[in-house]
């Protein structure tokens, strides 16, 4: 379609500018996608022919009044003026060639007008809006939509699993990766489980069960501890994390001034671990309860170095013949004994499984007791059952008349330090079997054999089975049972001391008697470990701990509150 | 320069705000390095902190109501322009050693980071402060942006006048040239004050930029040699030295708009910024002790 627009100028004088255009339709505005360009037009107006000489005109952007009333739309006729903003507007007859003519006036007095806002203010929301809707936002955002956890949990819930903003934006820090964990660490409320209260021990003690207090609340003043949150010591949400307390302010804040704990007995001041700022270790000495620990043992704690004590096993024994190596080698290697050649590193890395007579000593110290008979042996650790074993067997020897033929005919077998048994004998066989075996359970426990290691009483009785008493023995396994110390990462020292790197802190070569206490004291860790050192510092927690292994339960202790108790548990 | 709100009473805010951030960093400094317990807003230092901080905020947006009461008696605004600026400066180390400088996607960073904005929009607010009214009286020389909008107004109904007197291309050029005129416009139209003029020339096609009224400078220049009559030749130097003042006054008026642009919407930032602060700082404050 061509187009005519026929733009009136001068001031009233009948000059006038004619320009063509082609299109679907006319459009004119101040917007720079119009074909006619009228600055100062709100928006774009849009003229299409209608009819033989009419034409419809629609306003984009903009209302303007016709005949009172706002509107954008018009229909157009020849020789019928329409007012728009700024300019007037007219059809005129299209001359030939032309689908549409139109005359345009601009009626906008002298007055400025350059199609542009020259202010900030009509261009930019007013501050008071901006405010409103960033701080409305914020609101929304961050505080209502987040709190709809604490009123309706489960929408919560899902509020968490959706990109959604919810609670975990109210998190003051990143939580330690063990927290990390579903259902802590990503439901706040397994730990705030109260607003506006912190965080509660139960809310502790609903996974942390095993947990101990820092003493025996039966023994100790408890009331000291009693208003000790468990997060008082253990800050979540810390950078740098900081959830296990490692500093040595945990201990001598209170363990450093001893007199303001009158109620604590034995307590020594601590404020460090150098000779002056540690007091001696204590030991835990075993002291046998009546003659022989015939009543059993009791833990005595003896602050004392350990080579001014002795320690009371019952035991008879010494390493320095046991490793030296003209005197004792290995039935197998015939070399020397190693102290690993008994002794076996717990799991735990600080204690050792218990030596025993099967495993470690009956491989030398047989208990044969019949040289017509050397691979039958005596049972260990049972006085009846050894003194019953050797009646049994010398009776049934001497009874069953084949065994008593075969005996006497037999050339026994000569151990030295061994008893000869008798091969024949005179008399019933009850008679004999029974003379026999007093007579091998005299040397036995009076002469080698149970003696040698073992402190044996006579008690002058008759019987076989009551004439002598093996006193126990119990050797002391945790001699430091408030401290924990890893053999293995000492034996890195290994590199200097090659195998005698146990010798290193165990004088044991030197040691020509059981009760010699083979535990090195404080000094022997001072060596590396003083502050003062500077080679390899410690901290309190590196041999001790707060939540002492015989505390009371902190589940016992803090009044568990059974709302905490898992579904379908029966409590404790 | 005008840094009389700088200066004021010999930088007695000044004085103050060092004080304030000295305060800060001693009480930082006095959480110490302990394993227990790393610094951050949670200690009773960091709660101290948090709390200068956050009435800081408080007191800092007063200014905006401090302003507005011009029968106050409550200082002098320029006084409270002074202490604005400097306390405002001193937040930032305030607010940034109470929280030790942790930071994460949270309520709390959030609110660190719009208070940042609203300081750093500030700093810049400052700048064209201090800068920028100079340059807006050299460029507009004694006479406000109305008295240059009404001598552009009557200069264009001059024009209009003489350009009756030309041939109808010159004056089909001349029209379009004065209706094509683009003064302001939106935002970045205003900042940035390109000459967006188009003039239409003759034989149709696309109106082509007319920046700086050059076009039509230029087209009547080279006409006026050519003028075969007395008269054609005056009204074509008229018109030449009517576009020459044109193009001056429009030049000066962009400039106007744009400086004036520059010296108003850092505010446009910094106010609705702080309500925004204020609105994450309640949220902060909240949701600490609600998940204490």
């Amino acid at each position: 379609m061509h187009f005519l627009v026929r733009k009136q100028t001068g001031r009233g004088s009948a000059e006038a500018l004619e320009t063509e255009y082609e299109g679907n339709r006319l459009t004119l505005g101040g917007a720079e996608g119009a074909m006619v360009q009228l600055p100062g037009l709100p928006g774009v107006v849009e003229i299409t022919p209608k009819g033989a000489d009419g034409a419809s005109l629609r306003a984009r952007g903009f209302r303007f009044e016709l005949d009172g009333r706002e509107v954008s739309k018009a229909d157009l006729q020849q020789g019928v003026a329409l007012e728009l903003p700024g300019h007037r507007l007219e059809l005129i007859a299209p001359p030939a060639g032309f689908d549409l003519a139109l005359r345009l006036e601009a009626t906008a007095t002298a007055a400025v007008n350059y199609g542009g806002a020259l202010e900030l203010e009509q261009v930019i929301w007013s501050r008071r809006r901006s405010s409103w809707l960033l701080a409305l936002l914020v609101l929304v955002l961050c505080l209502v939509v987040p709190a709809v956890v604490l009123f309706e949990p489960e929408l919560g819930a899902r509020l968490r699993s959706l990109p959604l903003p919810d609670d975990g934006m109210w998190s003051s820090g990143p939580l330690v990766a063990a927290h990390r964990t579903t259902g802590i660490g990503d439901d706040c409320q397994a730990c705030h489980t109260e607003p506006f209260k912190m965080v509660q021990d139960e809310a502790c003690l609903v996974c942390h069960r095993e947990v101990n207090e820092h003493v025996d609340v039966t023994v100790h003043p408890a009331q000291h501890f009693s208003g000790e949150r468990c997060a008082s010591c253990h800050r979540e949400h810390n950078e740098p994390q900081a959830l296990v307390r490692r500093d040595r302010g945990l201990c001598v804040d209170c363990h450093a001034q001893p007199a303001d704990w009158p109620d604590a007995e034995g307590m020594e001041a601590v404020s460090g671990f150098t000779e002056a700022a540690h007091p001696e270790f204590r030991l835990a000495l075993l002291t046998p309860r009546g003659p022989g620990g015939v009543h059993g043992w009791q833990v005595d704690r003896v602050r004392a170095l350990p080579e001014t004590q002795r320690e009371r096993s019952n035991l008879k024994f010494t390493h320095a013949v046991h490793m030296d190596v003209d005197k004792v080698q290995d039935k197998l290697s015939s070399e020397g004994l190693e102290c690993a050649s008994c002794h076996t590193l717990k799991d735990d890395g600080e204690h050792f499984e218990p030596v025993t007579m099967d495993a470690h000593c009956r491989s030398c110290h047989g208990l044969n007791f019949d040289s017509f008979e050397p691979e039958l042996e005596l049972p260990h650790g049972d006085l009846r059952a050894a003194t019953v074993a050797m009646e049994a067997h010398f009776i049934r020897e001497f009874t069953d008349p084949v065994l008593r033929q075969e005996r006497a005919a037999k050339k026994p077998r000569r151990v030295p330090g061994k008893r000869d048994a008798a091969g024949s004998c005179e008399g019933s066989g009850l008679e004999c079997g029974r003379r026999e075996a007093m007579s091998e359970a005299g040397f036995q426990f009076a002469e080698t054999g149970c003696v040698t290691c073992h402190e044996v009483t006579e008690t002058g009785m008759q019987s076989i089975h009551d004439r002598w008493y093996v006193e126990p023995i119990k050797v002391t396994g945790d001699w430091y049972p408030h401290s924990s110390f890893d053999h293995s990462s000492h034996l890195s020292l290994a590199r200097e001391q090659g195998r005698n790197v146990c010798e290193t802190c165990h004088d044991a070569s030197a040691s020509d008697q059981a009760a010699d206490i083979l535990i090195p004291g404080r000094e022997n860790c001072l060596g590396c470990h003083a502050d003062n050192e500077r080679v390899s510092a410690v901290d309190c927690v590196s041999c001790h701990v707060y939540h002492e292994a015989g505390a009371t339960p902190a589940l016992q202790a803090r009044g568990h509150d059974t709302a905490y108790e898992p579904a379908g548990s029966g409590g404790e | 320069m005008r840094t009389g709100m700088l200066n004021w009473r010999n930088y007695r805010y000044g004085k103050w705000a060092l004080l304030l951030g000295l305060f800060s960093i001693a009480l930082y400094v006095s959480q110490g390095a302990s394993p227990a317990q790393p610094p951050n807003g949670g200690t009773w230092q960091g709660y101290v902190l948090g709390t200068i901080g956050a009435l800081l905020i408080l007191w800092l947006s007063v200014l905006g109501v401090r302003k507005r009461s011009y029968s106050s008696s409550a200082g002098t605004v320029q006084g409270w322009t002074s202490a604005h600026i400097y306390l405002g400066s001193v937040l930032l180390a305030v607010a940034t050693l109470h929280c030790a400088a942790q930071f994460g996607w949270n309520v709390h960073t959030l609110a660190y980071v719009l208070m940042c904005l609203v300081i750093f929009s500030g700093f810049y607010g400052l700048y064209v402060y201090v800068h920028l009214p100079d340059r807006v009286a050299s460029n507009i020389v004694d006479r406000d942006r109305a008295a240059w909008l009404e001598e552009l107004g009557k200069l264009d109904q001059r024009i209009r006048d003489v350009a009756a007197g030309s041939d109808a291309q010159l004056q089909g050029m001349v029209l379009s040239a004065l209706e094509l005129t683009r003064l302001g416009g939106n935002l970045f139209q205003q900042l940035r004050a390109n000459d967006r003029s188009l003039v239409q020339e003759p034989g149709g096609g696309k109106p082509v930029s007319n920046a700086e009224q050059s076009v039509l400078i230029e087209t009547l220049s080279r006409r006026i040699p050519d003028a075969r009559k007395q008269s054609e030749a005056e009204t074509l130097s008229e018109l030449l030295s009517l576009f020459g003042r044109r193009q001056v006054i429009l030049h000066l008026l962009r400039r106007d708009i744009r400086l004036k642009g520059l010296l108003k919407l850092w505010l446009y930032f910094h106010v609705p910024l702080t309500f925004a602060l204020l609105a994450a700082l309640l949220v902060h404050i909240l949701s600490v002790f609600i998940y204490w």
